[in-house]
């Protein structure tokens, strides 16, 4: 009855490994020989699929670590900027003439950046000097957009503060009035879902709007991005990348061939690639780079911060000890500030991938929140390698699975959402404590 | 002093509902039904997070439990009516317990977050269920065999059920109220406020708090398989996480662990509900009302918690011998008190 | 003007709902050391964190050189020069020691400064000079307490609160750290010490107060409280 949490981990992950051998046994030869040269494809579909799962789960572990409460509207932020990026990509220019209404929207956040921003060299209000400058940018951003036309760049910009900025005004008007109050964490837990359920119902609202008064539909959209799609093959121990999209443009379609000979950029044959080359190993579009690059970004920016700066060295003493923090002279209402705004605009990053990777709809944020509280958990809620971690081993198991599921019987697939959420209950069995307290342990 | 506030707004919801069934009967009968079965559904989240503390974000999920056990017995197996409901309460609390052992023992944010998750995979196991066989998939359960179905006139029949629930609703509240005041619920409570000193009573909390969320679900999966042979027909899409947050917003508006407080919270939430529906074929907003009263949710989650924290009717609180001594000694201190509590200011 | 750097007038303060502290004055003047001494639960800590903006104030007054500082804002407090070593949780045991010192310096802008002041605080505490790349998590008690007080030091603060500093440490480095106090006080920092082990804190201390249930019982030159017939063995365990 009473065993050791080690000894129950062990025979936890016994009674795993023995469950997946028979599955692997009674699955047979049939389906793990579909399922084997799927393999590059799985790994690199779980780069992806990480990538997102990274974006959004790491803000959970962000505000985590300084409001101390898992933050059930982190989903719903990550729609706000997914939406805000799709409003800006697609309305801001309507056939080429400035759209009015974008031009007013632009105008309203430039005048009250600027207000805002006044305010604050009188005030001196923390808060203030970040909202202020953030709503001028997005507000030349969406007047820029019109009289350019938007590109990914400005769609990204505005996910980001659009996401940050909400994701800042939840702290300050809701949480951190709250928690000043003495709520305890089940109140903190409860009211980011009365923030979570007002965000989303009003973007909700905002689709109901645009179809009944603009005749305009604006949930359950293609993003409209036009993603490049590569493809790769072996060919005589070469590696050849080709982006198959330039098909449609061109003849010849460029690609790099990667082999003992060194790297060389070559162009193939439209036709040749079509009809000649074997099934590819590998195909990705742009978002798989996209998320990459993002991911890589983040993860050195998140190290020199908290390594290197001062600002970093000081959220690192907030999140561990905010009262011995101030009494350094820290300003730890500032530092708590960041991070929830740093959690944000990540989170709108993410969710912009998301919403290019799938579609739009105001659903979008709490259906990722799900999977990313999965995430928050096996990596031990709170740890940033461990929700890094976390990300990719989901990911994998749920690309894995799908494959198995398809394998077996296409029609399964629609069981995907249950796999990252056995892992979680798997851990919560085995592990509480998640891929964090195995590293403590061994430390 | 006595806060009279609940007091008045229970004689204004009593004097509603008679005025709807003055007007409407079967309307009003639909609305008592769907009464009796959110108030059961609440007391056993003030069961749950008023007593025990256990935040339980899943009780959605608990629910649908019950009901496709109940509708599953009833359409596949015929199995009586009777025996549907008592099946039904124990699928939920299988389920309930089965959640409650790794997680009742970890901090709160993790039993939040595996209860949604694991409301939220229910609903998606039953959607995925495949369409032809007795679960429906997508297409929802049919064939559940209507309960007193000796009654022939279909109006009284419905009275007879609405009847039973309001019936299996009383006995949820008395059971509840005697738990609260045992000493059974004196110990959830002092888990609920200090987990620290109530360890020095060893590892009883954790059975507790296992019993209150398996009891709980217990409730939940009643109040679904009532929920079953009222409509006779189950879609997953019906189980939707906002139905969990509908009911915690009728546990923090009537104050925890408080149950007179939780069915006044239902009564206000269901009846506020209601009557926007009925204003909407009055006022046209240029809003859509079903998202409005979304938005109103949450919006009501986080000004009570910020303004009245407490709730409608707040928990009275334990006159322990202690406290009197110190109103008796130090009453200028509780004064201080009270000035404190009503304006905190913060920059 | 005042010579009194930290004063408490009729100090009502507490937690939430609970009062701990029933009218407090309190006074300390500079260079001086003041040592608080009280059975445990007496409010000793919650003094501190009152004067601090820690703990609530519900009534009365606290001055820093003169200025009202009731309920300020502990950053703003500590940017003052009101430098705070805590009962528990003194260090961030998830930075180095060498990031705990940086912390500690987190008000001053100037980096040469910062490393001026760290071999300043170094030479006081020289155990930690080996330690520097070591996590504050893995420091032995004493080590911890000389890291505490040298993280309140690196700010130059012209006042230091320590809460019992010598709390569960063996007598070698009781002494040792009581030694570094009163070094520090020559150095021209004012001090407020509270201390469980009441004779070895009123012997280096110029004053002393004796808090019993949130009330003084009694204050005093530090001399008089050790030689006081009955407070001793009331309630400090004196003989
Ligand atoms: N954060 C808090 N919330 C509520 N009560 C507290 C808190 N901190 C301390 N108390 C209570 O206040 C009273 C005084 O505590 P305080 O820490 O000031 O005592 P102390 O004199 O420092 O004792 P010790 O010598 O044990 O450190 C105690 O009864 C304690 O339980
Ligand atoms: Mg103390």
């Amino acid at each position: 009855m009473h065993l050791s949490s080690r000894a129950k981990l062990l025979i936890g992950l016994a009674i795993v490994v023995v469950l997946a051998a028979y599955v692997y046994q009674a699955l047979g030869p049939s389906v793990w020989s579909k399922v084997t040269p799927q393999i590059p494809q799985i790994f690199i579909d779980t780069l992806l699929l990480g990538n997102l799962y990274f974006l959004i789960a790491v803000g959970i572990t962000m505000t985590f670590t300084v409001a101390k409460f898992a933050n059930f509207a982190h989903g719903d932020v990550a729609t706000v900027g997914a939406y805000a990026a799709y409003l800006l990509y697609n309305f801001a220019v309507l056939s080429g003439a400035p759209n009015g209404f974008a031009v007013q929207v632009g105008l309203v956040g430039v005048v009250s950046g600027i207000i805002l921003t006044l305010a604050y060299l009188k005030t001196k209000n923390s808060t203030l000097m970040v909202l202020g400058p953030a709503l001028l940018v997005m507000g030349a951003v969406v007047l820029f957009a019109c009289y350019t036309g938007a590109n990914l760049w400005e769609a990204t910009i505005e996910a980001m503060l659009a996401s940050a900025v909400v994701s800042l005004l939840s702290h300050v008007l809701v949480y951190k009035p709250l928690s000043n109050r003495g709520a305890s964490l089940v109140q903190l837990m409860v009211a980011s879902i009365g923030v979570a359920l007002f965000i989303r119902y009003a973007l909700y609202e905002m689709t109901w709007y645009s179809r009944q008064y603009f005749k305009q539909e604006i949930t359950y959209q293609n993003f409209g991005v036009q993603l490049s799609n590569f493809q790769a093959w072996i060919i005589n121990g070469t590696l050849v990348i080709a982006n198959t999209t330039a098909s449609f443009a061109s003849e010849y379609i460029p690609a790099i061939k990667i082999g003992a000979g060194g790297i060389a950029f070559t162009k193939l044959n439209a036709l040749d690639v079509m009809f000649k080359f074997p099934q590819p190993v590998l195909s990705f579009t742009d978002l798989y780079i996209w998320s990459t690059l993002t991911v890589l970004a983040v993860i050195i920016g998140m190290t020199l911060l908290f390594k290197k700066t001062k600002i970093g060295k000081a959220w690192r003493a907030v999140a561990n000890n905010p009262v011995l923090a101030a009494a350094c002279g820290i300003d730890v209402d500032s530092v708590v500030n960041l991070a929830w705004l740093v959690a944000g605009a990540l989170a709108g990053i993410g969710g912009l991938f998301w919403a290019i990777q799938t579609q739009i709809y105001p659903e979008l944020g709490w259906m990722i929140l799900l999977n990313a509280f999965a995430v928050a958990v096996l990596g031990g809620l709170g740890s940033f390698w461990g929700t890094f971690a976390a990300s990719y081993i989901l990911a994998f198991a749920e690309q894995f699975g799908v494959s198995v599921l398809a394998a077996i019987n296409p029609q399964y697939t629609g069981y995907r959402f249950m796999i990252p959420f056995s892992v979680f209950l798997l851990v919560l069995y085995l592990k509480p404590e998640g891929l964090a307290g195995i590293k403590t342990r061994k430390a | 002093m006595v806060d009279k506030t609940g007091l008045i707004l229970g004689i204004i919801v009593a004097g509603i509902i008679a005025a709807f069934a003055a007007v409407n009967v079967s309307y009003t009968l639909d609305l008592i039904f769907f009464l009796a079965f959110y108030a059961i559904a609440a007391l056993s989240l003030n069961l749950e997070y008023g007593y025990a503390g256990l935040s339980n974000f899943g009780k959605v999920g608990f629910i649908a439990v019950g009901a496709y056990t109940a509708g599953v017995l009833s359409a596949a197996y015929g199995v009586p009516f009777p025996l549907c409901l008592i099946a039904a309460a124990i699928a939920a609390a299988a389920v309930g317990a089965f959640i409650a052992i790794p997680t009742v023992k970890l901090r709160e944010d993790y039993l939040g977050m595996s209860t949604i998750i694991i409301g939220e995979m229910i609903r998606i196991l039953l959607r995925n269920t495949p369409t032809n066989s007795v679960w429906g998939g997508v297409f929802g359960l049919r064939g559940i065999k209507p309960p007193f179905d000796f009654i022939t006139n279909t109006f009284e029949r419905t009275i007879a059920y609405v009847g039973l629930s309001v019936v299996l609703f009383f006995f949820t509240y008395i059971l509840l109220e005697r738990w609260g005041n045992s000493p059974l619920g004196r110990v959830l409570k002092s888990i609920r406020d200090d987990e620290l000193a109530s360890k020095s009573i060893g590892k009883f909390t954790y059975r507790y708090k296992l019993l209150a969320l398996t009891l709980g679900s217990a409730l939940a999966g009643l109040a679904g398989a009532l929920y079953a042979f009222y409509f006779l027909y189950l879609n997953p899409d019906t189980f939707l996480p906002l139905v969990t947050f509908l009911i915690w917003v009728m546990v923090i508006i009537g104050g925890m662990a408080n149950n007179a407080g939780v069915v006044l919270g239902t009564a206000i939430v269901i009846l506020i509900n209601r009557l926007t529906q009925i204003a909407k074929d009055y006022i046209h907003l240029p809003l859509e009302p079903n998202y409005f009263q979304a938005m109103l949710v949450g919006l009501l989650i986080i000004l009570f918690l910020m303004f009245r924290p407490q709730g409608l009717v707040p928990e009275k609180p334990v006159r322990t011998p202690a406290w009197r001594v110190l109103e008796e000694r130090a009453p200028k201190e509780i004064d201080y008190l009270k000035e404190g509590e009503g304006g905190e200011e913060n920059e | 003007m005042t010579d009194k750097v930290i004063e408490t007038k009729d100090l009502v303060a507490g937690y939430g709902k609970m009062v701990i502290l029933h009218g407090i004055d309190f006074y300390v003047t500079r260079q001086e050391i003041v040592t608080i001494v009280g059975p445990n639960g007496s409010g000793k800590s919650t003094l501190l964190k009152a004067i601090l903006g820690i703990a609530r104030v519900l009534k009365g007054k606290v001055y820093y050189e003169g200025k009202d500082i009731t309920n300020e804002r502990l950053d703003k407090i500590s940017k003052m020069g009101v430098g705070y070593v805590p009962q528990t949780n003194n260090v961030f045991t998830n930075l180095t020691v060498k990031e705990n010192l940086e912390m500690g310096a987190y008000t001053i802008k100037d980096k040469k400064e910062v490393e001026r002041r760290m071999e300043e605080v170094l030479d006081i505490f020289p155990d930690l000079r080996g330690r520097l790349k070591q996590l504050a998590g893995s420091l032995s008690g004493g080590e911890r307490q000389m890291l505490a007080m040298a993280r309140a030091l690196m700010a130059k603060p012209k006042v230091m609160l320590l809460d019992e500093p010598t709390a569960a440490l063996s007598p070698k480095y009781v002494d040792l750290v009581l030694n570094k106090i009163k070094e520090i006080r020559d150095s021209g920092v004012t001090i407020i010490l509270v201390e469980q082990n009441a004779r070895k804190g009123l012997e280096i201390a110029d004053r002393g107060y004796v808090l019993v249930t949130g009330k003084v019982a009694y204050t005093g030159p530090a001399r008089e409280i050790l030689e006081h017939p009955e407070i001793g063995k009331l309630y400090l365990g004196l003989k």
